[in-house]
């Protein structure tokens, strides 16, 4: 069993410009590990860089990728050991596959096929609160709604038996009703699957609802790493007030009782 | 005094490819509401309640199936109210500046000449807090945050009395979203403008509004004043309700780690 993901010294840079700036996580199995920061701070890329996704003209240097401490190569993890679920799910299938055959192909990567492919893609689908899963199956991915393509996205990565998933603001698209659910789903799977996740967000009530440790970014720079109860109740950098602050003025009021 | 009354509105679309079976989809059905002057209200409602096919049927961008909507100010209607979408960066002219957009109204609803919509379009852009030199940028420069206030300038520069917001702090982040609801409250304070905040997230309304309705299965089901202790009764409005994140992290029971070892076990 695979239980902790570590990325180290993760530098990235386009031409002279340093984008994200020596990070340094460690995703533990049955974890949230949320990573929060304003727009533009580097947390997508830092996801991207971790499986070496890196758009055009981004250049990784010197980052060292560790499962349990053994050495790893980025290519050899994604898709496998770990999944990505990305904010914008329409855009992340291919639109002219059914989705049937995005999971029969995760399947064949792992060397199962036939009955045995059907049966555990139907019962993954149920997992995932896909209980329509034949029109799901049948339907490509402009026929379906922001949140049922999200749940697919995580059908896929528990189709592939990854260990870790990272999330890059997987409900932000999604309204208020569609994200409680989604949330309720990863909660369950790190829980009874053991998942580890990377949960990219800019909302600290996604954090407050979910997530176990919190890493701070700004700026490229990872400025504050801490329990999400210390950092809810201590925040340490300004990044962590600031975002803090919005979000408490935003909720007090709806909880008061 | 309403300042549009709404009056057993239906409206509904048909669904399906052109080589399928049609399927008719009923959105609104006899929906009834009352806007009024200078008030700021919330209407909330999840992903296909019907939330922005009201708001095109009260711009006239589409004219209902049945029904009617009765603007009581005074004419032309563009003059009073104004939208402002959600996705910002389609709702620009990708080839303009941001300067030439944000004066499209003043144009064609004022008779002002060009060196006085310049003043005007520089002094909503401080309103907004955006920077002097952003007049001559095109859409593409900004950020969505930028844009978006951009959008408000735009909807704010013929002086409306009343702004439809569809979904326009959706896409931004918390931080962003508090300074633009702020700025928002500044503009009502000043001007007495009304606002219409269509959203799903029901903390932005209670930060925001002063009168909330719920959109649900065609009509409005709720309709509240706002206020700290208010509590919906409507199953669809309590989801909304119950859906809101926390403010703080919850404290880890002793239940959560009997499971989490019974679980272990298994």
């Amino acid at each position: 069993m695979k239980q902790t993901l570590t990325i180290r010294d993760l530098t990235l840079k386009h031409r002279q410009r340093t984008l994200v700036d020596r990070v340094e996580l460690t995703l533990k199995a049955g974890q949230v590990h949320a990573l929060v920061g304003a727009s533009g701070s580097g947390k997508s890329l830092t996801s991207l860089g971790i499986l070496d996704l890196l758009p055009p003209g981004v250049h990784s240097s010197g980052a060292s990728l560790l499962l349990d401490g053994q050495a790893v190569d980025a290519a050899q993890l994604r898709g496998r050991q770990v999944a990505l679920v990305l904010q914008n799910p329409r855009s992340a299938f291919n639109p002219v596959r059914s989705l049937r055959q995005h999971a029969l192909e995760t399947l064949h990567a792992r060397g199962l096929q036939g009955v045995e492919a059907e049966q555990l893609i139907q019962a993954t689908l149920h997992e995932v609160g896909l209980h329509d899963d034949q029109r799901v199956l049948d339907s490509f991915a402009f026929q379906l709604s922001g949140g049922m393509l999200q749940r697919m996205m995580i059908a896929l990565a528990l189709l592939a038996d990854s260990r870790f998933l990272l999330a890059d603001e997987p409900t932000s698209d999604l309204d208020v009703v569609a994200q409680a659910r989604f949330l309720d789903l990863l909660q369950r799977l790190v829980e009874q699957r053991n998942l580890g996740v990377l949960l990219i967000t800019h909302d600290m009530g996604v954090v407050a609802r979910c997530a176990d440790q919190v890493s701070v970014m700004a700026h490229g720079r990872i400025v504050e790493q801490a329990d999400v109860h210390q950092l809810f109740n201590a925040p340490q950098s300004q990044e962590a007030r600031t975002l803090l602050a919005a979000h408490h003025s935003l909720t007090m009021e709806s909880c008061a009782p | 005094m309403s300042f549009i009354q709404v009056r057993d509105l239906e409206h509904g679309y048909s669904a399906g490819g052109l080589f399928s079976k049609r399927h008719r989809v009923q959105v609104l059905s006899g929906l009834n509401l009352d806007l009024h002057e200078g008030q700021s209200l919330g209407l909330l409602g999840g992903s296909g309640s019907g939330k922005s096919t009201l708001a095109r049927l009260l711009m006239g961008l589409e004219s209902a199936d049945r029904g009617s909507i009765v603007f009581k100010g005074q004419p032309p209607f563009l003059q009073r109210v104004q939208m402002v979408f959600q996705d910002a960066l389609s709702a620009f002219n990708p080839q303009r500046s941001i300067g030439w957009s944000i004066a499209e109204p003043l144009r064609h609803l004022s008779d002002m000449d060009a060196a006085a919509c310049r003043d005007r379009v520089e002094q909503l852009l401080q309103q907004v807090q955006l920077e002097a030199r952003d007049i001559d940028k095109l859409p593409a420069q900004l950020s969505g945050g930028q844009l978006q206030r951009a959008g408000i300038a735009r909807a704010m520069a013929i002086g409306p009395q009343l702004i439809i917001l569809d979904e326009a702090l959706s896409n931004l982040d918390r931080v962003l979203q508090v300074q633009i609801l702020d700025l928002l409250a500044q503009v009502r304070h000043e001007s007495g403008t009304g606002f219409l905040l269509i959203t799903h997230d029901l903390s932005l309304v209670q930060r925001f509004c002063q009168r909330v309705v719920v959109l649900a299965e065609g009509k409005l089901v709720e309709d509240l004043p706002v206020t700290a202790q208010m509590r919906f009764t409507h199953p669809a409005a309590r989801t909304l309700q119950e859906a809101v994140l926390p403010a703080m992290p919850r404290v880890r029971t002793v239940r959560d780690h009997v499971d989490a070892r019974t679980l272990e076990k298994l």
